[in-house]
C-alpha cells in the first residue's frame, strides 16, 4: 500500500514536507538558533566605525531572525538596515528602515537614518518628508516612542541615567533633521523654504539649533557661504548612524528585553 | 549507461576532484590547519606512537598531570585503528609530528570518501555515479574545508560507507567466496566503528536506516536473516572469527569504561556525580544536545546564501545537487530509494533537536539519545544519504529513453521549469553570489544541449561536465565560510614533540605553545588542570585543596627520603598537616595504611631529604612511560616517595623482589627501603594490559591485511 503511494518521488517528496510542516516548529528552531549566537559581533556594530564585514554579516544575520521572530517591534529590521549602511548597501538599507518603519512607526530614529540614505542618494524630496516627519514630532511624544521598555524594572539610578541619555538622544535626532532638511531644501533650489525654516527655527527655538540657525541665516544668500554650509551638511548624511542608546538591550537570548 | 567494468577508470578519476580540492585548501603552498577536537588527538597519537616507536606501549603518563591513567578518555579508543599505523611509519621516516598526524588525517578522509564511492557503486552498480557523487560530497562543507575537519566527523563518517556497502554486498551474495569476502568486509568496518568509540551516531543512522527498511522494504530483513543463517552454515569458522573479532574490538572500549567507574580516576563519571551533582554522570542535558543541534549552526537559506556567516562545518553543498533533486521530482520512486529518503529524512528530523518532537521523544523514552550531544555530526551523514539519494534519481533521469519529438519537448520543458525554480528561489534570497545563478544557466544549457544533442557530447563526458558546473560555486563558496581563509589562522606549525628527556627532573614533554591554546593539557607540571581533569584522584585531590604556587614547588622533585611515616586518615584528611608536609616542613610521609608507619631508626627524625639531581646515592638507570628503575645507596633504611600519582596497577621491585607500595603524601607512590644499595623498580600494568594494547592493534592490523588482500585482485579482475 505505502509502495504504491509513493511510486512517484514527487508524492516522497511531498508526503516528508508535509510530515516536516507539521511537525517542525520553525519559531523554536529559530529560537535556538538565536540564543546560542554570540554577542562579539553585536557588539561590533553597535560600536561607531565598525568595519569587520565578517562581524557585520554575522550580526545581521542575528537581526534577520530577530527581525523573524518579533517583525512588529520592527528594531530587529533595523538593526539589519544598519548593518547594510555598514557594508555599504544603501539600496537594501532603505529597504529595511522602511520594513522596521511599517511595522513599528514609532521608531522615528529610522525614519532619520532613512532620510540620510535618500539624501545621499540624492532624492531629497523623500528625504525631507523623513526629516519634517520628525521635526514636527514634540519631544515629549518623541521620547515617549524611544522609551522601549517600562521604566519601572530598573532602579532609580539607572532610570535617571536612561532618561538622560534618551533626552540626548531625542534632541540629537531633532537638531541633525532639522540641519538635513534645510539641506534638502537647498539642494531642490527652494531657497525661500528653506529660509522660512531657518527664521521659524530663530524664532521658536524648538529644534536646539541656535548657532546653526544664526550660520543659515547669514549664508543662504551667499553663493560661497552657502556652499560651504551645504558642504558641511552632506557630511552630515555620510556620518555614521545614531543608534538608540539602549541597544546594548538587544542581546541574544534576551531579545524581548526591550517589550 | 556505464559499464561497472570501467569501475576502476572512474576510480581514478577520482583523483581529479582530489586535485582540485587539494588546490582550494592551498595544500600545494603547505598550510592547512588542523582545528577543533584534533588538538587532543594530535598529542595523543603522538605521544602514543613515539611510545611505540620505543618499543612501549604506553599505559601510564607521567607527564600528565603529575602521572595519569591513559585511555582515561574515550577519545583515546580509537588508537588501534590500522590506518593510524601511518603515523609511526611518517615518524620513522622522520616526518615531522604534525605532518604525520595531518597525513593520517587525510588518508583517514580518502578513506572515507573511498568508501562512499563504494557504497554507491554497490547500489546502483554504476561507477560513473559513484564518482559524480563521491565529488559533489568531497566539496560539501564537513569533508570540503581543512579546518573543519573535525575529526570525530570523520571518524563517524569513514566507516559509513564500507559498513553499507558491504552490508548490500553480504545481502545480495548469491555464491559462497562472495558471501565470505563480504562477510569479512562488513565485520571488518563493524569492527572499526565500534573501535572508533563513538557508535551513537552510528547506531542512530543504523535504526534510521532499519526503520526505513521496515517501512518500505521488510523483504531485506528476510533476506539478511537468510544471508546469516548461509554464512553460519556454509563458513562457520569464518563467521565465528569475525563475531569474535568484532568482540575484541570492543575491549578498549570495554577497559575504558570500566576505567571510568573505577573511583581511584577522575572522569566525567566523578565530576558528574561529586560536582555537576546530575544523578546520572553521563547523561547530557536536552538544553546542552539542543546546543548542538542542527538550528543552532545554520538556518535552511545558509544554504544557499549568505555563506560569510554561515557555519563551515555544515553549511554548504554544493547548488547542483538541489537542481538535480528538482529535476528528478517526476522519476518512479523505487524501493531502494525510499529508503534512502526516508533514512535521511529521519535524520534530518532527529538533527532539529528541540525544533522537532521527534528527538524529544527519542531523548525522553531511548537511553542512548541521552548519553551524546553535537548531533550537528549527523548532518554529514544526512548529506551523504542525500548525494546517494540524487545519484540514484539522476542515474534514471538520464536512462530515461526518449523516442518521440514531443516527449523531448516536454522534457525540456521540466528541465527549464525546475531551473526557472531554482532561480527564482536564490532570486527571493539575499546575499545569493552570482556564480550560484551561473550555476543554475549553465546546468540548464547542459541538460537542453544533451537533449537536443547540440554538441553531440558523448554521456561520460556530458557526466564529466556536469560535475565541472557543479563545482564553479563551490570554487566560489567555501573560501566565503569561515575558517577557509587561511590568512586569518596562525599556521604555528605545531612544535609537539613527545621525548624521553626527563628521567628525573624538568620538563619531559616539551610541547611549546600547542594548538587552540590548550598548552597546559600536556605538560610535566601540568597537575593545574582544573576544568575536564581526568586522571587519578589524589591528586586531584591536592589541587583542589592546596595552592598551586605550593604544589608546583613540591612536584617538580620527583624523588624524596623520609625518616619516618605517619598515619593518615584518606575520609577526613587533615589539610594543614599534607600543607606542611609538600612545604617540605614535616619530617613525615603520610600515608593511609597502618601497616607502613615506621621510623628509620630511633633518633630524632630529620626533615625531608630531596633529590636535586643525580648523585651516586641515586641514579635513574631506566625511565619510560610504564616504568622507573632506580640504583640507589642508603646509609639506613628510609622511606622513598617517587612524585608520580598512584594507582593500584603499579607495582614495585626492590631487588627483583615484590615490595609494598604506599600511596605517599595523598597522591603520590611511596616505598621502604632498607640500609644498603638496591636495585628499585616501578613499573605500570600487568600482561593483560599489555595483551589487550598490542593485540587489539595487532589484530587491526591483520584484518586490514586480509581485506586488502582479499579485495584488490576483485577490483583488478572488474576492469
Amino acid at each position: 500500500m505505502i509502495e504504491h503511494i509513493f511510486n512517484r518521488t514527487i508524492f516522497l517528496w511531498a508526503a516528508a514536507i508535509v510530515i516536516a510542516l507539521f511537525i517542525v516548529s520553525p519559531r523554536a528552531a529559530l529560537l535556538q538558533r538565536i540564543n546560542t549566537m554570540h554577542g562579539n559581533y553585536i557588539d561590533c556594530v553597535r560600536e561607531q566605525g565598525c568595519s569587520d564585514t565578517k562581524a557585520i554579516a554575522e550580526a545581521r544575520e542575528y537581526y534577520l531572525i530577530l527581525a523573524q521572530l518579533y517583525p512588529q517591534y520592527g528594531r530587529g529590521s533595523e538593526m539589519q538596515g544598519i548593518c547594510y549602511l555598514l557594508l555599504k548597501q544603501d539600496n537594501l538599507a532603505i529597504k529595511k528602515f522602511q520594513e522596521a518603519i511599517k511595522y513599528n512607526p514609532d521608531l522615528f530614529w529610522v525614519s532619520f537614518e532613512l532620510g540620510k540614505a535618500f539624501y545621499r542618494r540624492g532624492e531629497y524630496s523623500q528625504a525631507l518628508k523623513c526629516f519634517q516627519g520628525i521635526m514636527t514630532q514634540d519631544s515629549i511624544s518623541l521620547l515617549k516612542k524611544a522609551t522601549l521598555s517600562p521604566l519601572t524594572q530598573f532602579s532609580d539610578k539607572t532610570r535617571e541615567g536612561l532618561i538622560l541619555s534618551l533626552v540626548d538622544f531625542v534632541t540629537e535626532i531633532k537638531l541633525r533633521s532639522y540641519q538635513m532638511a534645510v539641506g534638502c531644501r537647498v539642494h531642490q533650489g527652494d531657497l525661500t523654504q528653506a529660509k522660512n525654516m531657518v527664521s521659524q527655527e530663530l524664532n521658536n527655538q524648538q529644534l536646539g539649533g541656535n548657532d546653526f540657525s544664526v550660520m543659515a541665516n547669514s549664508s543662504l544668500d551667499k553663493d560661497g557661504p552657502r556652499k560651504e554650509m551645504l558642504s558641511w551638511i552632506d557630511g552630515l548624511a555620510y556620518s555614521k548612524p545614531i543608534n538608540h542608546p539602549w541597544g546594548h538591550l538587544i542581546q541574544p537570548g534576551r531579545e524581548i528585553l526591550y517589550r | 549507461m556505464s559499464s561497472p567494468k570501467t569501475f576502476k577508470y572512474w576510480l581514478i578519476a577520482l583523483l581529479i576532484p582530489i586535485l582540485a580540492w587539494a588546490y582550494l585548501n592551498k595544500i600545494w603552498v603547505g598550510r592547512f590547519f588542523l582545528g577543533s577536537d584534533n588538538t587532543d588527538f594530535f598529542y595523543f597519537f603522538i605521544y602514543h606512537f613515539k611510545n611505540i616507536l620505543n618499543g612501549i606501549y604506553p599505559l601510564w603518563n607521567p607527564f600528565k598531570a603529575w602521572g595519569s591513567l591513559d585511555y582515561l578518555d574515550t577519545q583515546h579508543i580509537g588508537v588501534c585503528n590500522p590506518l593510524g599505523m601511518i603515523i609511526p611509519i611518517l615518524l620513522f621516516l622522520g616526518v615531522k609530528a604534525y605532518w604525520a598526524y595531518a597525513s593520517y588525517i587525510v588518508i583517514f578522509w580518502m578513506a572515507g570518501l573511498g568508501g562512499f564511492f563504494f557504497l554507491i557503486n554497490r547500489i546502483y552498480n554504476d561507477p560513473r555515479m559513484a564518482w559524480v557523487g563521491t565529488s559533489l560530497l568531497m566539496f560539501s562543507s564537513g569533508l570540503a574545508i581543512f579546518p573543519s575537519w573535525d575529526v570525530l566527523g570523520l571518524y563517524i563518517f569513514a566507516p559509513l560507507g564500507w559498513f553499507f556497502g558491504f552490508l548490500i554486498g553480504f545481502v545480495r551474495s548469491s555464491n559462497d567466496p562472495d558471501l565470505k569476502k563480504n562477510m569479512l568486509g562488513l565485520s571488518f568496518s563493524s569492527m572499526f566503528i565500534l573501535h572508533l568509540y563513538i557508535p551513537f551516531y552510528f547506531a542512530t543512522i543504523f535504526f534510521a536506516f532499519i526503520a526505513s527498511v521496515l517501512l518500505f522494504a521488510r523483504k531485506w530483513i528476510i533476506l539478511f536473516v537468510e544471508a546469516c543463517a548461509k554464512a553460519v552454515k556454509r563458513v562457520p569458522w569464518v563467521t565465528l572469527f569475525c563475531l569474535g573479532s568484532i568482540l575484541v574490538s570492543l575491549w578498549p572500549s570495554v577497559d575504558c569504561y570500566l576505567k571510568m567507574k573505577d573511583p581511584q580516576n577522575i572522569t566525567t563519571f566523578y565530576r558528574g556525580e561529586n560536582e555537576h551533582k546530575t544523578g546520572n554522570p553521563i547523561i547530557v542535558s536536552q538544553e546542552m544536545i539542543d546546543t548542538g543541534g542542527l538550528p543552532c549552526r545554520s538556518t535552511f537559506s545558509q544554504l544557499f546564501s549568505s555563506f560569510e556567516t554561515g557555519d563551515g562545518y555544515i553549511s554548504f553543498v554544493p547548488l547542483i545537487l538541489f537542481i538535480l533533486a528538482l529535476l528528478t521530482l517526476f522519476n518512479r520512486s523505487s524501493r531502494t530509494q525510499r529508503v534512502i529518503f526516508m533514512t535521511g529524512f529521519l535524520l534530518l528530523l532527529i538533527t532539529l533537536t528541540s525544533a522537532c518532537p521527534l528527538q524529544h521523544f527519542l531523548y525522553k523514552y531511548v537511553y542512548m539519545f541521552r548519553i551524546f550531544r553535537n548531533y550537528f555530526f549527523f548532518w554529514i551523514l544526512f548529506w551523504s544519504c542525500c548525494v546517494v539519494y540524487v545519484m540514484g534519481e539522476i542515474k534514471q533521469f538520464l536512462e530515461v529513453g526518449l523516442t518521440s519529438s514531443r516527449e523531448k519537448i516536454m522534457y525540456a520543458l521540466w528541465v527549464v521549469l525546475a531551473h526557472v525554480g531554482a532561480m527564482v528561489y536564490l532570486i527571493s534570497l539575499e546575499d545569493v553570489p552570482a556564480v550560484s545563478y551561473a550555476t543554475v544557466i549553465a546546468s540548464c544549457c547542459w541538460f537542453l544541449a544533451r537533449l537536443f544533442e547540440v554538441l553531440r557530447v558523448r554521456e561520460n563526458l556530458f557526466i564529466v561536465g556536469l560535475v565541472f558546473i557543479g563545482l564553479w560555486q563551490p570554487f566560489y563558496v567555501l573560501p566565503l565560510i569561515r575558517g577557509v581563509d587561511h590568512g586569518s589562522l596562525d599556521y604555528a606549525c605545531k612544535k609537539g614533540e613527545f621525548s624521553y628527556v626527563r628521567p628525573l627532573f624538568g620538563n619531559g614533554y616539551n610541547e611549546g605553545n600547542s594548538l587552540g591554546g590548550r598548552e597546559k593539557y600536556f605538560q610535566d607540571e601540568s597537575g593545574f588542570v582544573k576544568n575536564g581533569y581526568m586522571g587519578q584522584k589524589g591528586s586531584y585531590l591536592l589541587i583542589q585543596n592546596l595552592s598551586q604556587e605550593t604544589l608546583a614547588n613540591y612536584v617538580r622533585y620527583k624523588f624524596i627520603l623520609y625518616d619516618q611515616t605517619s598515619f593518615i586518615n584518606e575520609n577526613d584528611i587533615d589539610w594543614d598537616r599534607v600543607r606542611r608536609v609538600v612545604a617540605f616542613k614535616d619530617p613525615s610521609a603520610l600515608i593511609g595504611d597502618q601497616s607502613g608507619i615506621a621510623m628509620s631508626n630511633g633518633n630524632e627524625p630529620s626533615l625531608p631529604m630531596i633529590l636535586k639531581g643525580p648523585s651516586p646515592d641515586l641514579k635513574v638507570i631506566g625511565f619510560d612511560v610504564n616504568s622507573v628503575v632506580l640504583s640507589i645507596h642508603l646509609d639506613q633504611r628510609k622511606f622513598l616517595v617517587y612524585n608520580d600519582s598512584f594507582h593500584s596497577g603499579w607495582h614495585v621491585l626492590i631487588d627483583h623482589h615484590p615490595a609494598r607500595l604506599y600511596q605517599a603524601n595523598i597522591a603520590f607512590k611511596g616505598v621502604w627501603i632498607e640500609k644498603g644499595d638496591h636495585l628499585v623498580r616501578f613499573y605500570f600494568g600487568s600482561w593483560i594490559d599489555y595483551l589487550r594494547g598490542w593485540g587489539v592493534s595487532l589484530l587491526f592490523i591483520f584484518w586490514f591485511l586480509l581485506v586488502i588482500v582479499l579485495f584488490l585482485p576483485a577490483i583488478r579482475k572488474r576492469s
